[in-house]
Formats: C-alpha cells, structure tokens, sequence
C-alpha cells in the first residue's frame, strides 16, 4: 500500500464490497432514507411547528382510536412524523458537526504526536488519557448549565471533549506510516515535514479514521438525546429526538406512542449509522480492529 | 514495578486535579458562580452580597487553592440547596449507585459472556448472527428509551413492577437494573466474542484440538482462561462508565436516590458547591476503578505470560 489507489478503481471496489455485505447495504439504505426524510421536511417548518390543541394527543391513524395523522399528535396537537423527521436533523447536526471538530482537533493532535514523537508526544498522550478519565457526562452537563444549551454549545462541548479517541487512532496510524519506505524516500528528495504530513501520512491514514467517525457520530446523538430528555441539553423551541422523549414521558400511561416511536426513530437511526460505521471500519483495517 | 506504581499514582492525582481544575474554570471562570447559585430574580445587591459571603470575589487561583486546601481535610462546605454538608450528602447517596452499578455489570458479565462465547464457537452460523445482531442493537438503544419501554410495557401494562421508586424489593428493583444492565449486555457480548475469536487461533488452542480435545473443553479449560483479562477489565471499566454516565439517566427516571439523581438536582439549582464536590468524588471514583482495570489487566497478563 505505497501509494493511494485511482479514484475509478476505489469507487469499483467500494460498491462490490457494498453488494456483497447485505447488512451494510440494509444499513447505509435506512441511514440515507432517514437523512432524506429529514431533509425533505425542511420546507415543512411551519407546518412542523403548528400546534392545534384540538388535535392533541390523537393516536396515530391506523389505531383504535380518532387518529387521522400517520404517527399520532403530542400534547400540543403537533404532526409526531413531522416532528420526528426534524428532530433526526437535528440530532444528527449536533452529532456530525461535533465529530467534525473531535476529528479535526484530534487528528492533528495525533499527527503532530505520531511525527514529531518527544515532548509533544508525552504531553499530548497525557492530556488525553487524564481527559479520558473525566466524567465526560457530567462535565458535558456542567458546561451546558452555565453557557446555556443549544446546538452550537453542544458542538463545542462534544468535540473538546472527544478529540482522544481520534488522536489516539492518528498517532497509532501515524507511527506505521512513519516506518514504511516512501516515508524515507519522500525525505531523501528533500520534502519537509509539512509536506510529508499533508502529501504521505494524512492520505493514508484518514480513509483508516472514517469509520471511527461513524461510529462517533452514532455515541454522540445518543448523548444529545439523554441530556436533552434531562433538560441539560436542547430545549424547545428546537426539536430533537431527546426533546420529543421528554414530551412523551408523562404521558405514557395515555399517548404512548410520543415516546414510544421517538425512541423507535433514534434506534433506527444509531442502529443504521453504527453498521455503517462498523462496517467502514472492518473494511479499511485490514485487521478488523 | 515501583516505578510504574509511582507513575499511576501521579496518574491518579492528575485526573483528579484536571477534574476539579476543570470544574472550577468553568464554574468561576466562564460564567458568574453568583448568578447560577442565586435565583433568577436576585438583585445585584443580593448578588453582592453572597459574592463577599462566599469568598467568591478573591482571585481565581485563591479560590482553587483553598477549595483543594479545604478538600484534603474533608470540609467541602454546605450544600445551598439541600443544607447540610456537601461530602456527607454525596457519601450518603453513593451505596444506591454503587448497588445498582454492580448489580447491572454483574448480570451484564454473565449473560453477555455466555452470549458472546456462544457466538464465538458457533460463529459464523445463524446462532452468532443472530447474537451478534442483538448485540449491536442493544448498544445502539437510548438508556433513557430502554428505561421508558420497560415502564410502559412492564409497570403500565402488564402491572409486574412499580413504575419508579427505590427500595430494596423486586417490585422496585428489577427494572432500573435491567435499563442499566442491557446494553452493557451487548457491549460485553462483543468484546467477548472478539476476544474468543482471537485466541482460538493461538497455538495452544489449535495444538490442544489437534490432541483431540473436545471443542467444549477446549473453550473453557484454554480459551475462556485466556480471553478473560480482556474481558474483565472491559467489566471494571464499563462500571466506571455506567457510574458516570447511565446511572445519571435511569436514577432520574425511577426516581433512585443515587449519585446521577443527586447530579442532575445540584446543576437544576446551580447548587455550585454540591456540584463541585460531586466531580471530585465521581473522578475519584471512576479513577479508582480505571486504577483497578489497569493493575487487574498487569496482574492478569503476567499470570498468563507466565503459565503460556
């Protein structure tokens, strides 16, 4: 693996790999309809938004029951589908953005740690494993009480505080790259060490790291709707998975389905993504780490 | 081996003053401590007040100090929301916690490793496709949906337990350890599975087949005793993660007076000194047991190195 495969190539092999593993399709397929779904509620807003207390906590239409909506109202006669459908855009910025800005943190971290080695190793390895000992949940909740929530405050609070894993992972890939060949060869020519970072090491080390992205993203959305079903996270007029859980938990004896079918979306949706991620992962290390 | 214990003991205490650094930066330092202790409608001259009452208006570092110089002797001061002292309202809560983290990481250790092992000498078949899909599913559901679908279908509906509340019968019991326990389940019957998985192609285990041992033997007398460092340390960990993390979840939903409830109570009411002493005593905690895996992972590896 000296140099990078053609694009033309690497797409052929993407897509046979894709067809011969059933799950990953299944899962990439759920994942992109949901983000689809997502998306093509955007010009719903309103409509999303529209409370109508005579309609509330109906029962979705195909239950005993004077439903006429697809999933049921809450308990302020709001479209639940609709809801749903926005919240998994929302839950999934939070999430996407933030592995973002882990990944970008991170990475360069363990680049940075992997290619120089010395103290910026020692002290970069440090920090992160003292910031991996955190109470990670606890913290997240802290920073959201005193800077208020929201989801650029979630971003923020989310990638400063998961940037080890990718640095960890970076600088592991880092040290392999450093010791093949081309690496000594790129340096005989006379490439600094700029250069040999952006043109060797981080080309081959990110398509190793996308996988780990995924399976990030799928963490994080999980965190965002816990702590926003606590109130420590987003909180209304936003609309996300966690908020809709809340909306339902005291209903639950009367209008089940508000929960019941929050939940349900966010299974489908972490479920689809881990897969995916998983499935990334297994086929661009070929250990299976 | 001194030197290593010295090294994870400095360890130790870094975690612990990152932690409590950290808190304090953002509890004094990004925002006004006065204003998120103080209701919303205080007056500035309350507000004033309780700064100079409090010590709040001394530099930063003076404040860290004390608050450390004060921690070493056990006074972490009075909780403004419940009264009291803050380490004794902690300390008081920390059994519930500690029961419920242990009894979840228990069933979590034997179901998921029977699981896993299942798995891992059937894999490939229906039976670890299976297995293995009901484990990424359960590591993929939201503890707080887990706990809301147990309720509603096993307090609402069918009537078998209580909805919430703590005490110490089955009727209050079986259902917060279940939404604690379930997807440690699937989390340990992954690393399980991978963990036989890497050691049936060792050696000792493909000669011992090769001796005729039946597969059964060879899974339990070679394979298990060999995949176990793995998979305990992944336990001890997980216990830390759960104490810290889901445990804040399931005490709020029934309602259990541990440590997460007390959490989320302390950050509604910008109680900020409870909250401070709680970060030291769940790093402290979570740090002990990270401390534990790590010389459990040293003790155990040592032990096989040395039998081979």
């Amino acid at each position: 693996m000296n140099t990078a495969p053609s694009s033309a190539s690497a797409t052929r092999a993407f897509l046979r790999d894709l067809r011969s593993r059933k799950v990953a399709l299944v899962s990439f397929t759920v994942l992109l309809i949901l983000v689809a779904a997502s998306i093509a509620v955007i010009p719903l807003a309103d409509l999303t938004a529209k409370q109508d207390i005579g309609m509330r906590l109906q029962p979705p239409a195909w239950l005993p029951g004077d439903g006429t909506t697809w999933l049921g109202t809450d308990q302020l006669g709001r479209d639940l589908g609709l809801r749903l459908m926005a919240g998994i855009r929302t839950s999934l910025t939070v999430g996407v953005l933030a592995v973002v800005l882990g990944f970008v943190l991170g990475t360069a971290a363990g680049v940075c740690a992997g290619f120089y080695r010395g103290w910026p190793d020692r002290i970069l390895g440090v920090t992160a494993d003292v910031q991996l000992s955190f109470p990670s949940l606890l913290v997240a909740m802290l920073l959201v009480r005193v800077l208020g929530g929201g989801v650029t405050t979630l971003v923020l609070i989310f990638g400063f505080t998961s940037w080890m894993l990718y640095m960890r992972m970076a600088r592991s890939l880092t040290l392999t790259i450093c010791q093949a060949s081309y690496m000594d060869a790129a340096r005989a020519i006379g490439a600094g060490g700029v250069r040999q970072v952006f043109s060797h090491v981080l080309p081959n080390i990110l398509p190793s790291m996308v996988g780990i992205g995924l399976l990030e993203i799928a963490r994080l959305v999980l965190a965002e709707s816990s702590m926003s079903f606590l109130g420590l996270g987003l909180s209304p007029p936003a609309v996300s998975l966690g908020i809709v859980l809340a909306d339902g938990r005291g209903y639950l004896e009367g209008a089940w389905w508000i929960s019941t079918f929050a939940g349900a979306v966010l299974l489908l949706l972490v479920l689809s993504v881990t897969l995916s991620g998983r499935w990334l992962q297994e086929r661009s290390d070929p250990l299976g780490r | 081996m001194a030197k290593y214990v010295l090294a994870r003991v400095s360890f130790f205490g870094m975690v612990i003053l990152g932690a409590t650094f950290v808190v304090f930066l953002v509890l004094h330092g990004l925002a006004d401590p006065a204003r998120i202790a103080l209701p919303i409608g205080s007056t500035d001259e309350e507000v004033d007040t309780f700064r100079d009452e409090m010590g709040l208006n001394d530099p930063f570092l003076v404040q860290y100090l004390r608050f450390i110089a004060n921690a070493l002797q056990g006074d972490f001061n009075n909780s403004l929301w419940l009264g009291g002292s803050n380490i004794d309202i902690v300390l008081d809560r920390i059994p519930v916690t500690l029961v419920l983290a242990l009894v979840a990481i228990g069933i979590a250790g034997l179901v998921g490793v029977f699981l896993g092992m299942l798995a891992a000498l059937r894999a490939g078949t229906w039976v670890d496709d299976v297995i293995s899909g009901i484990g990424y599913a359960l590591t993929s559901i939201s503890d707080v949906w887990l706990s809301l679908v147990l309720i509603l279908v096993f307090a609402v509906n069918l009537h078998w337990f209580a909805t919430s509340g703590f005490g110490l019968d089955p009727r209050l019991v079986v259902l917060p350890v279940l939404a604690l326990a379930l997807r440690p389940v699937g989390q340990v019957t992954q690393v399980t599975r991978a963990a036989m998985l890497g050691v049936s192609k060792q050696e000792y285990a493909i000669l011992a087949r090769a001796k005729g041992m039946p597969r059964l033997r060879v899974a339990f007398v070679h394979l298990l005793k060999n995949a176990a460092p793995p998979i305990l340390t992944f336990l001890v960990y997980e216990m830390g993660r759960l104490f810290a993390g889901t445990a804040v979840v399931v005490e709020s939903i029934f309602a259990w007076p541990g440590v997460g409830s007390l959490a989320v109570g302390a950050l509604e009411r910008g109680d900020i000194f409870l909250i401070q002493t709680l970060v030291v005593v769940v790093a402290v905690i979570v740090a002990t047991l990270n401390l534990f895996a790590d010389v459990l992972h040293m003790i155990l590896d040592r032990r096989i190195v040395r039998q081979g």
